[in-house]
């Protein structure tokens, strides 16, 4: 059973800028800081990119982050995906997480399409076995025929989208992070490529998703939370979530 | 070794106290060992690093030699008419030093970029960052094997008599790589806090190589600025190559400082990489 706790969990980002750097350590260092003038004195800045989310989500749990653009979901996904490490409080989280907030890490234009398979699938998660497994049913949804064996920077940029669709789909996640989901730009894909986006998904036994799209949302998730310069504001049923987010929006 | 050691996805060991040492020093050491474990990840992105650097060029990797045989012939030419010397002794004398010095300074040089490189990846998922400095040290290490080729060639060609004391190349290289090792990770970490490291070491190394024997011999210096040459781990670092690519064999010294600044410099990396492991993500 997969299950994800957040608690009290904050994040405070250091910004690092150009009057806070290397110089500025050295003459502090030298000086002991007190020769300084004020705005120079100042320890870094820090933005408080989260503040106290707590959260509990188990299996079947379908998730939607709302929030306007900085209002903290990319940080959110990071966090869960481990990418930072929270500054304030604990998180735990059990399953295979699958983090797809990068749809081709690694992918390398020189090799063949059959090869970035293996380059980007071991990247997202698979273990070579798996990638072998995978790869012919990896190709033939892609539709690049013959092209697997050619380099990927002859694909057109069609092509490259569906391999990197076929990819990411055909992971196995435990618990899947999306941000603003897995797309395929192409009118004949479109219907094949919902199919298995929602296969993918019945597979996933916790998905949160990240999107500005309600309807996204609502086609793919079951609940919602609301992120609010960094604090988490509502959450609960997809319909409760989109009034409380109106009600921020026009709150200014 | 299972397939799941081969897979990015591993389960990392958690950290509720960033002030909790002893889970730090866990999470660091899974880093390191599992790191290695998916040694077939960093070989594959280390290459593909090669081969985009020298895409559609006919010779591909193969220019790093020779362009490296071009330059060292040109000026053992110039040098050895400078120094009174015989072009046919003086240029394998001048690649013995130039193919270690270049793998060591492109390894260090490289990482003050590694995790600047890996952003993508860093910023997307939880993995053993240690794959990025592996990678960058075994993709220095292959272009070492390409070069040794071309120097085998020169060497057949000014006849040089190379003997069993060639063989100390092996524990030399590891004793060599080793310590190339802590100086990436150290770099690494730095650079990416303090991105003026990047400029600082670029012009470190590029002193290093002047100061170090690498285009002259070490008995060279003499009296007190010998100590230029002596407390230098580089100039150790280069011996244990150079004397075995020359079919000699390495001061017992060189041998000791190396083992001795391997420890030592293992010991700084781990401690910074171990402290500072969880903030990298916040340094981009």
């Amino acid at each position: 059973m997969a299950h994800l706790l957040l608690d009290h969990v904050g994040v405070d980002f250091p910004i690092f800028g150009a009057n806070k750097n290397l110089r500025i350590s050295l003459i502090a260092g030298l000086t002991g800081g007190k020769i300084l003038p004020k705005t120079m004195q100042a320890r870094s800045v820090i933005i408080k990119a989260l503040d106290d989310i707590n959260l509990h989500l188990r299996s079947g749990d379908r998730v939607g982050l709302m929030g306007h653009n900085g209002a903290g979901k990319s940080t959110l996904l990071r966090v869960l995906a481990g990418v930072y490490h929270p500054t304030a409080g604990r998180i735990s989280i059990e399953g295979r997480l699958t983090p797809l907030l990068n749809l081709t890490p690694g992918i390398e234009m020189e090799d063949s399409g059959y090869d970035n398979i293996f380059t980007v699938g071991m990247l997202l998660g698979m273990s070579r076995r798996e990638v072998e497994e995978k790869a012919p049913g990896i190709v033939e949804f892609s539709g690049v025929g013959d092209y697997i064996n050619f380099p990927i920077r002859t694909y057109s940029s069609g092509m490259q989208a569906r391999l990197a669709f076929a990819i990411s789909t055909s992971l196995d996640p435990g618990i899947l992070l999306l941000d603003e989901g897995i797309g395929a730009a192409d009118a004949a894909f479109a219907d094949k490529a919902a199919r298995r986006v929602n296969e993918l998904i019945e597979r996933t036994e916790i998905l949160v998703l990240a999107s500005h799209s309600d309807a996204l949302i609502e086609s793919m998730c079951d609940k919602a939370l609301l992120l609010h310069h960094g604090r988490l504001l509502e959450f609960g049923a997809i319909a409760n979530v989109k009034r409380a987010y109106q009600k921020v929006v026009q709150a200014g | 070794m299972t397939d799941a050691a081969h897979s990015i996805q591993r389960e990392l060991p958690p950290l509720d106290d960033p002030e909790s040492r002893s889970q730090l020093w866990r999470r660091a050491n899974w880093d390191f060992v599992a790191g290695l474990q998916l040694w077939e990840m960093w070989s594959r992105l280390s290459m593909n690093e090669v081969k985009r650097r020298y895409k559609r060029t006919m010779l591909g990797p193969m220019w790093v030699t020779v362009s490296l045989l071009v330059f060292a012939t040109v000026m053992s030419f110039v040098w050895a008419g400078l120094w009174k010397q015989n072009v046919v002794e003086f240029l394998p004398f001048l690649l013995s030093g130039l193919v270690p010095w270049t793998m060591i300074s492109s390894a260090i040089g490289e990482s003050t970029a590694v995790f600047l490189a890996g952003e993508g990846l860093m910023k997307s998922r939880q993995f053993p960052y240690s794959i990025l400095v592996y990678g960058a040290l075994a993709r220095n290490v292959v272009i070492f094997g390409h070069n040794l080729v071309g120097y085998l060639l020169i060497v057949a060609l000014c006849g040089v008599s190379l003997g069993w004391s060639t063989l100390l190349l092996v524990p030399g290289l590891a004793l060599v790589v080793l310590n190339c090792g802590w100086m990436c990770m150290l770099v690494a970490v730095f650079c990416l806090r303090y991105r003026d490291f990047q400029q600082i070491v670029a012009s470190l190394l590029q002193i290093a190589m002047f100061v170090t024997p690498v285009f002259w011999a070490a008995p060279q210096l003499q009296g007190k600025r010998a100590i230029i040459v002596d407390a230098n781990v580089l100039h150790h670092m280069i011996e244990l190559l150079r004397h075995p690519l020359l079919g000699t064999v390495a001061k017992v010294e060189s041998y000791a400082v190396c083992a001795g600044a391997a420890i030592a410099g293992w010991v700084l990396a781990y401690l910074l990489f171990a402290l500072k492991r969880h903030r990298l993500a916040y340094w981009f």
